[in-house]
């Protein structure tokens, strides 16, 4: 090749500067080289820096190593290269002209949008009303029309703004678990976890990270009631260090089907029938038993949801369990398999059916307003996360299947291991901005945990996120403030629906070299890798749709479950299983799933039969003529009784009856001894309002029978005085009231003269022999025995239920 | 309720006493009884339903025998007690409370449940219906048999 003269070379160096400043004041089409530095022009400079930010990056070093096994599951960070300044990942040179409102220049590798709620929180403390705009409205009475009689005008902005924004209040209720409650809390980890795990939470002792947990019912709408028979959701998103980790649970650790293929055929089953909408929040209809009698593997999930379980007393005294195996993965990427369950320190306590279902219609909020009540209050609802890990060649030797979601590990056979404890701390500022808006997804997990193969866990992997587009109207959910993690997001997703980040620079996709690489891979060593799980074939396998033989063992751990009941609970299982199918309208179904139960437990089967006044059907053919034999026949971990807990008191409600003329000594000093231990003793009486005492003083009654029935407590006591006695026992109320506390098995405490309204409710004779062997929680005594009557009377209250009075049909 | 107690009452009165029991026992028993007590409540479970089922048996039903016609009801009863005797001999035989021991007084609080059902469910309705049946008298009657029992039981323990 001939000399050539190189270009530029000739020109000077004040030509080459304007030259230079003349090529970087537009944006398309450029000079061939870039060999001024560009000293004094911003523009000049940036594209200078821009070009040898470039020109730093020769070639993607990273490309090679896209391929292969070896590097699939090691993955290098993406390379990068380091910018002169901050000048050429700038959108804009003009980002240097600052207002109030585009405030200064994006703070350096920040992104600013995940800062603590404060960011988002509005108080509107001595502030004037102001339009969506911001505009101060003078008037907030009327529209502005023509003449004080005349028709309102078009241009009324102010107007149109708020009834615009009133019609669009709405957004679509999750298609399941649309009822819901949330609370903010922590999670502390006890010791560090490193051995099996690199998530963040459970990296050393002490730990905390923040958490919103949502609890939920599944059938009903938003505003169906707390207390219907119902699974509960319990979901836990973590806000770790390392990203947003979701542990979507039940407070049920199995589920009714095996794959998610058959989940929206479970959901159009339970949900009100679609020709008219009924029933709300129940799963006691044709439909539910028609499609679960079909699905003999829901008979497992049957027992847990026509159990006590299925009707808890608050959401801080039900278990949480994340239902699927998952997996935890170390540093040094060896992962081992775990199953989550959050165990209440305030014990596992359940209302009863008859209980339920009257406090569903005088207390529709009951859940939510008890979660709401014990945090306002200080009794924080606490749950301990115990694991059970467990290898892949122990879960070969299990006589069941751990992919498979309507199996169980008992305890007895992996116990559990105590991690942390979660503390729910703090109500939310705004049901709608965080209970509602908050997005749990299964598919959130960060690095060191991890999913097994459960291929009903796969599907919801999917549905999760998938679902949140259409409630939260889009794709950019994620940036909806309570979804927000408190880690580091950088990413090139771009736009959609509601954007609220600001990404600076042009750069939105990777590799790139215009913004130095940024942001990069982060590799192995930092980022998510899924565990290399090998597929276990021991016959050559391919594409197929069929699930492993084991999943046809349907009745073993039903059988378990029910076996490991104490008699009462079993006894309510039955007669959860007589209400539900003696609801549904056709014979045929009710007899399909008898027979299904025979195949659990024939006293069972002949309980429920019996109930329903029918025959017992043949048992249904099995799909596994032999089930391999169970390790565990009886686990009492099963039983609620397993778990009394070790602060049952605080967050309890008891009601003192008051009328005008009580003995108001006792009143107080059995409301300062129940106060004491976290019980909240309210004064009820037959209307709201002062009540003269025997004394001469006055007590205020601050709930009446009316509004505040007798089964919304948790135990009730009588106070003593003639008059008051009275008035009470010509109130109907008073009677049902303490009906009420009897029938659902409730401490109750009468004083003196108190002790005849128990005999004109109806208290039948034949409790004498167990008053008198004691235990019944029932405590008659006169004045001068208060002292050791109310010791007993708490007591009592701490164990919950007293079902030795509970006879089928009720006594009273 | 410090009324005397007619024949129904009675029997339903050592109903609800066992049930007490049970429950209690199944409470011990779930949570790991730490004060050791459940061997006694099944002690005492068994002595009540023995000497129950001793007077139902030599005075109850012999009289509803005469007074209905529901032998059949009866013969079941009667086979019920039978199969409850099986099991509180069990209980009786072993020397402490343990996860066997606690397996079988559930299955005899099932047992139990099952029996009482029937009899609130089926018997004392036709009972109390029945026009030549004194319940009043009956009860004065099992009331005293059940006495004598008890006071031999506390003797021989």
């Amino acid at each position: 090749m001939s000399k050539t003269t190189k270009p530029g070379a000739a020109k000077s160096a004040p030509a080459k500067k304007t030259s230079a400043k003349s090529a970087a004041r537009n944006t398309d089409s450029g000079p061939a080289h870039l060999d001024a530095p560009g000293a004094g022009d911003a523009l000049a400079e940036k594209m200078a820096q821009t070009g040898a930010l470039a020109a730093a990056m020769p070639y993607n070093a990273n490309k090679a190593r896209e391929h292969g096994f070896a590097n699939g599951v090691e993955p290098q960070p993406g390379a990068t290269a380091e910018p002169a300044s901050r000048v050429p990942l700038a959108s804009t040179v003009s980002e240097q002209n600052g207002t109030e409102k585009t405030g200064s220049v994006a703070p350096e590798g920040v992104n600013a949008t995940i800062e603590p709620l404060d960011r988002v929180r509005v108080d509107s403390a001595g502030q004037m009303l102001t339009t969506n705009q911001g505009v101060r409205i003078a008037d907030n009475q009327n529209s502005l029309k023509f003449g004080v009689r005349g028709p309102a005008l078009l241009e009324d902005f102010i107007l149109r703004e708020k009834i615009t924004h009133f019609d669009h209040e709405r957004i679509p209720e999750r298609i399941v678990h649309a009822r819901g409650s949330g609370a903010h809390g922590f999670f502390e980890c006890y010791e560090p976890l490193t051995q099996y795990t690199k998530a963040a939470p459970f990296k050393e002792a002490g730990k905390i990270t923040p958490v919103f947990v949502r609890f939920s019912t599944v059938q009903g709408e938003r505003g169906s009631k707390d207390t219907a028979r119902d699974v509960r959701g319990f979901a836990v998103k973590f806000y770790t260090d390392e990203g947003n980790w979701d542990l979507v649970g039940n407070n049920m650790p199995v589920f009714f089907i095996q794959d998610a293929m058959k989940f929206p055929d479970l959901v159009h089953a339970v949900k009100p029938e679609p020709h008219h909408q009924m029933p709300q929040a129940a799963s006691a209809h044709d439909t539910f038993w028609d499609f679960v009698s079909l699905m003999p593997e829901s008979t497992h999930m049957l027992m847990w949801v026509m159990s006590d379980r299925a009707i808890p007393r608050s959401y801080a005294t039900m278990q949480g369990f994340g239902v699927h195996s998952f997996r935890l993965v170390n540093d040094a990427g060896e992962s081992v398999f775990v199953k989550f369950h959050w165990t209440p320190k305030a014990g596992t306590h359940s209302l009863v059916w008859d209980e339920a279902v009257k406090i569903s219609g005088a207390d529709p909020d009951y859940h939510r307003r008890d979660l709401w009540e014990r945090i306002e209050s200080g009794a924080y609802p606490e749950y301990e996360l115990g694991l059970q890990i467990f290898t892949e060649e122990q879960a070969a030797q299990f006589s069941f299947d751990i992919l498979d979601a309507t199996k169980i590990i008992p305890e007895e056979l992996v116990p559990l291991v105590p991690v942390g404890r979660l503390v729910l701390n703090r109500n939310p500022d705004n049901f709608f901005a965080e209970t509602e808006q908050v997005a749990f997804c299964t598919a959130h997990v960060v690095p060191g945990i991890d999913f097994s193969n459960d291929p009903l866990l796969a599907g919801r992997i999917h549905s999760y996120v998938d679902t949140q587009i259409t409630r939260l109207g889009g794709p950019n959910f994620h940036e909806i403030p309570i979804n927000a993690p408190v880690a580091q997001v950088h990413n090139n997703q771009r736009d959609g629906f509601h954007r609220q980040a600001i990404p600076r620079g042009r750069v939105a996709y990777e590799p790139n070299s215009l913004a130095g690489g940024c942001p990069f891979q982060a590799g192995a060593a930092q980022g998510f890798v899924s565990v290399p799980a090998r597929l276990q074939a021991t016959e050559e396998q391919a594409k197929v749709r069929a699930k492993p033989e084991k999943f046809a063992d349907h009745y073993t751990q039903a059988r378990l479950f029910y076996e490991s009941q104490s008699p009462v609970e079993q006894t309510h299982i039955a007669n959860a299983f007589r209400f539900e199918l003696s609801k549904v309208t056709v014979p045929a179904i009710r007899e399909r799933t008898v027979s299904m139960l025979r195949n659990a437990s024939e006293q069972l089967a002949r309980q429920v039969a019996m109930g329903l006044g029918m025959e017992l059907p043949d048992p249904m053919p099995l799909a596994l003529a032999e089930p391999a034999a169970p390790e565990v026949t009886r686990s009492p971990a099963l039983s609620l009784l397993a778990r009394p807990g070790d602060s049952p008191l605080p967050g309890r409600k008891v009601a003192l009856l008051v009328g005008p003329g009580v003995e108001g000594e006792s009143v107080a000093k059995v409301q300062a001894a129940l106060l004491a231990r976290g019980v909240v003793a309210r004064l009820v009486g037959p209307r709201i309002g002062p009540m003269a005492t025997l004394d001469g003083n006055t007590l205020e009654a601050d709930a009446s029978l009316e509004n505040e029935p007798g089964f919304l407590f948790d135990g009730l006591v009588l106070p003593d005085g003639e008059e008051a006695v009275a008035a009470l026992a010509q109130d109907g109320h008073t009677l049902e009231f303490i009906k009420d506390q009897f029938r659902h098995c409730k401490p109750i405490l009468a004083i003196g003269a108190a002790r005849g309204l128990l005999a004109k409710a109806g208290l039948p004779a034949s409790m004498d022999k167990s008053q008198e062997q004691g235990g019944t929680g029932l405590f008659m005594v006169d004045a001068d025995l208060l002292d050791e009557a109310v010791v007993a009377f708490i007591d009592a209250l701490a164990k919950h239920r007293h079902f030795g009075r509970e006879m089928d049909p009720p006594l009273l | 309720m410090l009324t005397e107690k007619d024949a129904c009452q009675l029997l339903d009165a050592d109903h609800i006493a066992v049930k007490h029991l049970f429950v209690e026992y199944a409470r011990l028993a779930n949570a790991g009884d730490p004060g050791g007590q459940r061997g006694a409540i099944a002690a005492a479970i068994c002595r009540e339903l023995t000497v129950h089922a001793q007077i139902e048996e030599e005075i109850f039903y012999p009289a509803l025998r005469d007074a209905i016609d529901e032998s059949e009801l009866l013969d079941e009863a009667q086979a019920e007690h039978q199969e409850a005797r099986q099991l509180i001999a069990q209980i009786e035989a072993m020397r402490k409370a343990d996860d066997a021991m606690d397996a079988i007084v559930a299955a005899l609080a099932g047992a139990i449940e099952h029996h009482v059902k029937e009899e609130r469910d089926a018997l004392f309705p036709k009972a109390k219906a029945a026009a030549n049946l004194d319940l009043d008298a009956l009860g004065s009657q099992l009331r005293e048999r059940q006495q004598d029992l008890e006071g031999a039981m506390a003797g021989a323990a």
